[in-house]
């Protein structure tokens, strides 16, 4: 490939909301879904990514460039890691974990999952509910059972900021 | 967004939450919690949980004659946070003055009551999930061959061709569980020799790990045994030493490696058990419960204090099971009431 130039070369990605982004291929790769295509020859003009939006897509590709920046040195990736997520919301922390499972990036789909988790830990059950967009199947009389059953674990739980 | 999550994203979350969290979230939706109680996520949330591990201490209450169970936090430099222990009720049901535990292995205890003997009418042995505050009884059959207590206990085997008897050092409870193996002290009486008796869970077979030649004819070493960073660990102290060796290979003698030297052995009252990195947590004379760091030779003062005699201390990694069953016993228990379909 490039390699024997000297000459980076660049992919373009497109995303499903037709915004198109240029990437270092040596950057692009830490996805197991484009490396795939790169390695099959489908690289060569745009690479169409249907599942992730432009807003998504340009956040992934920061932190595509970030880490690729750093040398082999976990601690430095892990300090990376946290404070590239530090300052991002639960929401668009779940549009990260879907676009790192699509793109097949499991460093990002490690990280930004612990720090889901980490965000939801003191969390309600309604606040769940809200932002996972799932609807409670239980009754109010099974509902109230399970709290009851398990009222020592609704001991600390924080009060919803989300309106 | 998108507010779809595909359920194995969504599990690829929750195995990163506490147990506490996940039991609270069984009541978002029953989804989420035939997620959360199916074997196979507990599972998964157990193998990438198993280095999260916090510390069970066990301490006999002087004032009520209960034994009090507590699960120390840590803070997220590592270390304990001091006060943030969560006392936890004792999972017999009645009072008891005297329990023991027997064993612990992927968050779970096993409990004795010492009094079950004498009262077998009294629950005797319990499985205890101190994460997930659950607890069942164990139904215990006496067959005459599984008489295996302390003073009588021995164990037969030869080696060749000459039928030697190691016997396992009277305080029994003090075991190291690793790769579903519990190891136990032991000694060779005939050459005086101290030795590890292995008995492996799985194959019901009983076997021997040898010692280094220092520690197995040291006559003045007391030895410890003992799980350090997932391999079998010997602790040999004298008054003026301690030091701490690891099986790198298992089962493997010439592998036998001191590992460091704790230099406060005049100090300690009582060494407790391995924490991450190697680390040794002691009872020491003055202080109750510290961290010494073999590095920088330097303990860290853990906060808790009592009496080292009647104070236990277990290593423990919380985990998801038996929440299978805590759920469908508390099912059933609501259906009676509500009418569920389980």
């Amino acid at each position: 490939m490039a390699a024997e130039t000297g000459t980076p070369t660049t992919l373009t990605l497109k995303s499903n909301d037709d915004e198109l982004f240029s990437v270092a291929e040596s950057a692009a790769i830490l996805s197991v879904t484009i490396r795939n295509m790169v390695e099959d020859g489908c690289a060569g003009g745009v690479i169409p990514l249907d599942n992730v939006d432009g807003k998504t897509l340009a956040s992934v590709i920061t932190y595509m460039n970030g880490i690729s920046a750093i040398p082999a040195d976990e601690e430095k990736k892990k300090s990376y890691r946290d404070k590239f997520l530090s300052d991002k919301d639960f929401e668009t922390l779940a549009d990260m974990v879907l676009a790192a499972n699509y793109l097949n990036m499991s460093c990002l789909m490690d990280a930004v999952s612990a720090k889901i988790a980490q965000v939801m830990e003191k969390k309600s059950v309604g606040w769940v509910r809200r932002k996972f967009g799932i609807e409670n199947d239980y009754t109010p009389e099974e509902e109230a059972a399970v709290k009851e059953e398990h009222k020592w674990t609704f001991e600390g739980v924080e009060t919803d900021d989300d309106n | 967004m998108s507010n779809y999550f595909p359920t194995e994203l969504l599990s690829e979350i929750l195995v990163k939450l506490p147990v506490k969290t996940l039991i609270r979230f069984t009541a978002v939706s029953k989804s989420w919690r035939s997620i959360i109680t199916s074997a196979a996520f507990i599972a998964s949330h157990l193998s990438t949980n198993s280095k999260n591990q916090t510390v069970l201490l066990t301490r006999y209450g002087l004032d009520n004659k209960l034994d009090q169970f507590s699960l120390l936090e840590v803070s997220e430099n590592g270390g304990f946070g001091i006060n943030s222990s969560m006392v936890l009720e004792a999972p017999f049901g009645f009072q008891i003055e005297y329990s023991r535990v027997v064993g612990y292995c992927d968050g779970l205890v096993c409990l004795s009551n010492c009094m079950f003997f004498r009262n077998p009418s009294q629950r005797g042995i319990i499985i205890w999930n101190p994460s997930a505050r659950y607890s069942t009884v164990l139904v215990v059959v006496f067959r005459r061959r599984s008489r295996y207590f302390p003073d009588t206990w021995s164990w037969r085997r030869l080696i060749r061709g000459v039928d030697v008897a190691l016997r396992a050092y009277s305080n029994v409870y003090r075991r190291a569980f690793l790769y579903g193996v519990v190891h136990w002290l032991a000694k060779e009486p005939i050459h005086d020799r101290s030795s590890v008796l292995a008995f492996d869970i799985g194959d019901e077979v009983f076997g021997e790990v040898m010692l280094p030649d220092e520690l197995a004819t040291g006559a003045s070493v007391e030895l410890g045994v003992f799980v350090i960073e997932e391999s079998l660990g010997i602790v040999g102290s004298t008054n003026e030493l301690c030091d701490v060796w690891v099986m790198k290979e298992y089962r493997v003698k010439e592998s036998w490696t001191k590992l460091y030297k704790i230099d406060l052995a005049e100090e300690i009252k009582n060494l407790v058990g391995f924490w991450k990195n190697g680390e040794a947590l002691l009872m020491l004379r003055d202080l109750w419960l510290v961290v010494y760091n073999p590095e920088t030779k330097e303990t860290k003062d853990l906060g808790f204090y009592g009496n080292p005699y009647s104070s236990y201390v277990d290593i423990y990694v919380e985990s998801l099971l038996l929440c299978m069953v805590m759920f469908l016993h508390k099912c059933f228990s609501i259906k009676s009431n509500y009418g569920w379909k389980v």
